[in-house]
């Protein structure tokens, strides 16, 4: 197969072509492109898998999804079942070999409320630590000290008070008769966390946000990074009219005045990092009265999809934006270098053709969702 | 006498040596041009270490020498880093970059003296 193409990734648009299974660069893009762009792989934090379950089939059923959804790397979340706190299921990770790169986040804790191995276990191969925002201040000081130590980002899940409410608090809710979740309680728990990221000067990525006060408070620390997902930019809790529970998310979607104010944001560059935010849960989890059913999203298969069609395409961020969002910034974060495309980077890289249309699915069923993925297979930079 | 206050400003010169400091893309790119390595320190405001490395370390001629015919040196503050995606913990931090951008080894936090410092950029040299 060879071709042109033009080739974008997080640092600029280029020309790019294949000739005889060799890659290289040309001197010009090529004028009125209509074929597909050459792009690196996606790169991804903090994913799950089905039901929160470890296993080799939950590890290569996601990797083959996020192959399908253009992600190339993924740190999985360890908050799973079993947990990624002790050596045997880091080991676990470390020989499950699958089509992306797969790498481990570990869990700060222990269940017995103390601390894991954090030290041994980073010698491991962690590439992050990761912990609840809510954990006891006598935990969480030592934890930001390992960080600092082991030279390690910590992974703060945001946990904004899961087990009062199932959804937004707001009008929302109340017409739905459900438990609501405060905004006010994210605030307080990212300051909390924004306070001790600069008071270690340990880098902090922040996940689990769903408010532009969040973000704010975020932007305004040198050592935190906000991780957002898609979907609190592009639903808001209007999509759980109906006790649609495919729109029960942690965090959970917000009015559509906050939606809008995170698509803001975004613009304005206080979202330093995306994600898909997979956290899939089984039908029979899922397919339950709201107030029951699991939270969660099977949304890495159409991320780079999604992604395009929703934020590119209506002029909200550029490709490059996105590929800095979501490939170079979060594989810089956990120690890589990806989001690139040059003849020192790794590959794969992959095809994305920004005019195949198709339907979407879950959350987005009926939606017209732009672009389809292959991989380039079998090539070679040029060498001169 | 006009000789020898010619000869005193130019001692000044060399006593006072220096390198410039490239911005992030400009630097990348003159490190790809020249295929030289790269030293990007990471600063904010108020970091008295990197005070420490900007008025002391940083005008030791061999050091100073070494770092401008070794290494394209980047300097970033720690905002211009955040939005980068680069971990700073605690300033100054030092990273080693190759030519092409990918890193080299860890990160070093905090300030050292010329002659650490000088020893430590050898190794980086030597290891390439």
């Amino acid at each position: 197969m060879d071709f042109r193409a033009l080739a974008i990734d997080a640092t600029g648009r280029r020309g790019i072509a294949l000739s005889k299974g060799k890659l290289s660069l040309l001197d010009s893009i090529p004028q009125d492109h209509e074929g597909p762009w050459l792009l690196p792989p996606l790169v991804d934090l903090g994913v799950g898998v089905l039901d929160g379950r470890l296993s080799q089939r939950s590890l290569r059923e996601l990797a083959r999804k996020a192959r399908q959804g253009g992600v190339g790397t993924i740190l999985l979340r360890p908050d799973l079942s079993p947990p990624l706190n002790d050596e045997i299921h880091l080991e676990f990770i470390k020989s499950t070999h699958v089509q992306v790169e797969l790498y481990p986040a570990i869990l700060a804790t222990r269940g017995e409320g103390g601390l894991s191995e954090i030290a041994t276990l980073a010698k491991l191969g962690a590439r992050a630590i990761f912990v609840e925002s809510r954990t006891d201040s006598s935990l969480l000081a030592p934890i930001f000290q390992y960080a600092q130590m082991l030279q390690l980002p910590l992974f703060v899940w945001i946990d904004g008070s899961r087990r009062r409410g199932v959804m937004n608090e707001g009008e929302v809710a109340f017409q739905l008769g459900l438990r609501g979740r405060s905004k006010v309680d994210e605030y307080g728990e990212v300051a909390r966390i924004v306070e001790y990221g600069d008071y270690y000067g340990v880098p902090v990525i922040i996940g689990g946000i769903s408010t532009a006060r969040s973000l704010e408070l975020i932007a305004q620390s040198p050592h935190c990074f906000a991780q957002l997902s898609i979907h609190h930019l592009l639903k808001s809790d209007r999509a759980a009219l109906g006790y649609n529970t495919l729109a029960k998310l942690d965090p959970p979607l917000r009015d559509q005045e906050e939606q809008e104010a995170l698509l803001e944001a975004l613009g304005a560059g206080k979202v330093d990092l995306l994600t898909a935010l997979h956290t899939p849960a089984s039908y029979t989890r899922k397919d339950l009265s709201f107030d029951e059913a699991a939270y969660g999203i099977d949304s890495i298969a159409s991320y780079l999809p999604l992604a395009y069609t929703k934020l590119v395409l209506p002029g909200h961020i550029s490709m490059e934006r996105l590929l800095q969002l979501a490939s170079a910034t979060p594989a810089k974060l956990i120690g890589l270098e990806r989001g690139t495309i040059a003849p020192e980077a790794p590959g794969p890289y992959l095809l994305f053709d920004p005019r195949s249309l198709h339907q979407g699915e879950g959350l987005y069923r009926g939606e017209e969702i732009y672009g389809t993925i292959e991989y380039l297979e079998d090539w070679s930079w040029e060498t001169s | 006498m006009k000789a020898m206050f010619i000869l005193w400003l130019l001692s000044l010169w060399l006593v006072g040596a220096d390198f410039e400091w490239y911005g992030y893309q400009e630097g990348l790119a003159q490190a790809k041009a020249d295929n030289k390595p790269i030293l990007l320190m990471i600063t904010q405001e108020g970091c008295s270490a990197c005070d420490y490395m900007e008025d002391v370390a940083f005008e030791e001629e061999a050091l100073v020498d070494f770092i401008e015919y070794n290494f394209i040196p980047i300097q970033l503050t720690i905002q211009e880093a955040k939005a980068l995606g680069y971990r700073v913990y605690g300033t100054p931090t030092f990273y080693f970059l190759r030519s092409d951008g990918s890193p080299i080894g860890r990160g070093l936090v905090g300030a050292a003296p010329a002659k650490i410092f000088l020893k430590k950029l050898e190794e980086i040299k030597s290891g390439l």
